[in-house]
């Protein structure tokens, strides 16, 4: 049976309002599914569907997580603006433009390294930029930003294989 | 051509959502977030001040015409001061009293051993021939013709044009020319062999011709030499670079009349 990013999509938004009632981790580490979720929204979607579909649902996990309104979907725009033009280049114009169905067999790990590491990365630049609002110094910003990748980087690979065809 | 467009329609329009919904979130935690509300305020206002200092910069810039017309008038009455003080302390040596004008060049062209200038300043200003055309970093030339709203200007830059100059601390005074090579080299004639005056000294204006008012830095001495006929040749830096000037001053002897009678 063939899977369905849409419903996985919203399946995780749940999970991440959760995540975020679960665990109260503080300003050094922030604990997010959201940029690896848009990488997994269905390849040929459009860029300005792509962002509704992240605006709305930053938002409803800024509600629903009692976080600061905006902030994350402000932090996940940028990455469903780029998302189209990422995947092109980590993996092909023809991915795109047919649609085709992510698969670790035929792509291989290394175009989901290098996409969801800078979907990551500037989700969290942004994120952490924002949330601090110049209250903290740069260094401790380096450090949760460096934290928080590492972590993420490591949560995305199960959330990948919700997506992925084998 | 009309996938063409229809791609750029399609990135303007994915360009201008994202900025909408950016700006829409970033409303929410600027509503939301008193910290954040703050520092967005900050940013805002840093932005501000960043764009009305380049339109205020900018503003001045457009406005450089006029304040340069305003800085030149206050060098004017400096400079009528400073006629009117010295004459009143070393009347011997003014040669009466000088009428400053300030003038535009509207025209000026360098060309082999002939250059000129034409001023916006004519009959009708009171600009008369044969005044003195100075800025306060030296000597220009000379009126050589003038109509009713301009005057043309025989460059110092010329040859056969001579200034007679003075050194202060030897009191010795010359003739000074062009050098003829570039336009901030001069020479210093006629200077008897057995008087050396060493190099970086101010030459200033003498007044014996009648034309310019005296003490007017010219430019500093460089390195001499006696030429073929036993007299002493003196380089001169000078301090005005003529191609890069918009405003001069026009000078004129009130009582040159007077003393050219007497002359006669």
């Amino acid at each position: 049976m063939s899977k369905n990013p849409v419903a996985i999509y919203f399946l995780l938004v749940l999970l991440q309002v959760v995540l975020s009632h679960l665990f109260q981790t503080g300003p050094l580490l922030v604990l997010t599914l959201l940029p690896v979720m848009v990488l997994g929204l269905p390849a040929e979607w459009s860029t300005l569907r792509c962002m509704s579909v992240a605006f709305f649902s930053g938002l409803a996990v800024d509600l629903m997580a009692d976080g600061l309104v905006g902030l994350n979907a402000f932090a996940l725009l940028p990455v469903a603006y780029i998302r189209r033009f990422l995947m092109k280049k980590a993996f092909s114009e023809e991915l795109v433009e047919r649609g085709e169905r992510l698969s670790w067999k035929k792509w291989g790990w290394r175009p989901f390294l290098l996409c969801t590491l800078l979907n990551t990365a500037l989700f969290l630049l942004l994120y952490i930029t924002v949330d601090a609002a110049g209250t903290r110094s740069i260094l401790f910003s380096l450090e949760a930003f460096g934290l928080s990748l590492a972590v993420n980087l490591v949560l995305a690979v199960p959330v990948l294989a919700l997506y992925l065809e084998k | 051509m009309p996938a063409r467009n229809h791609h750029t329609r399609r990135y303007v329009l994915n360009a201008a959502a994202f900025i909408l919904m950016e700006v829409a979130a970033l409303a929410l935690v600027f509503h939301n977030g008193q910290i954040q509300r703050s520092w967005i305020g900050q940013g805002i206002n840093s932005v501000n001040a960043v764009f009305w200092g380049s339109v205020e910069n900018a503003e001045r810039y457009f406005h450089l015409r006029e304040e340069n017309a305003v800085l030149a008038a206050e060098i004017l009455a400096q400079q009528q001061m400073l006629g009117q003080r010295q004459s009143q302390v070393v009347p011997d040596d003014t040669l009466g009293c000088w009428i400053y004008r300030t003038a535009q060049i509207v025209k000026h062209q360098f060309k082999g051993t002939h250059s000129y200038f034409l001023l916006d300043k004519g009959e009708d200003d009171g600009v008369e021939n044969g005044s003195g055309v100075i800025t306060p970093r030296g000597v220009i030339g000379v009126v050589d013709a003038v109509s009713a709203h301009y005057s043309y200007v025989r460059s110092f830059f010329s040859a056969g044009m001579t200034v007679s100059v003075r050194e202060d601390s030897t009191g010795v005074t010359g003739p000074l020319v062009w050098a003829g090579n570039n336009r901030n080299s001069a020479i210093l004639h006629n200077i008897p062999h057995h008087i050396t005056i060493p190099a970086g000294r101010v030459l200033k204006t003498s007044s014996f011709s009648g034309i310019y008012p005296p003490d007017i830095p010219v430019g500093v001495t460089g390195e001499s030499r006696v030429s073929t006929d036993g007299t002493r040749e003196i380089a001169v830096n000078l301090y005005e670079n003529p191609s890069q000037l918009r405003y001069v001053i026009i000078v004129s002897n009130a009582w040159r009349e007077e003393i050219e009678a007497l002359e006669q």
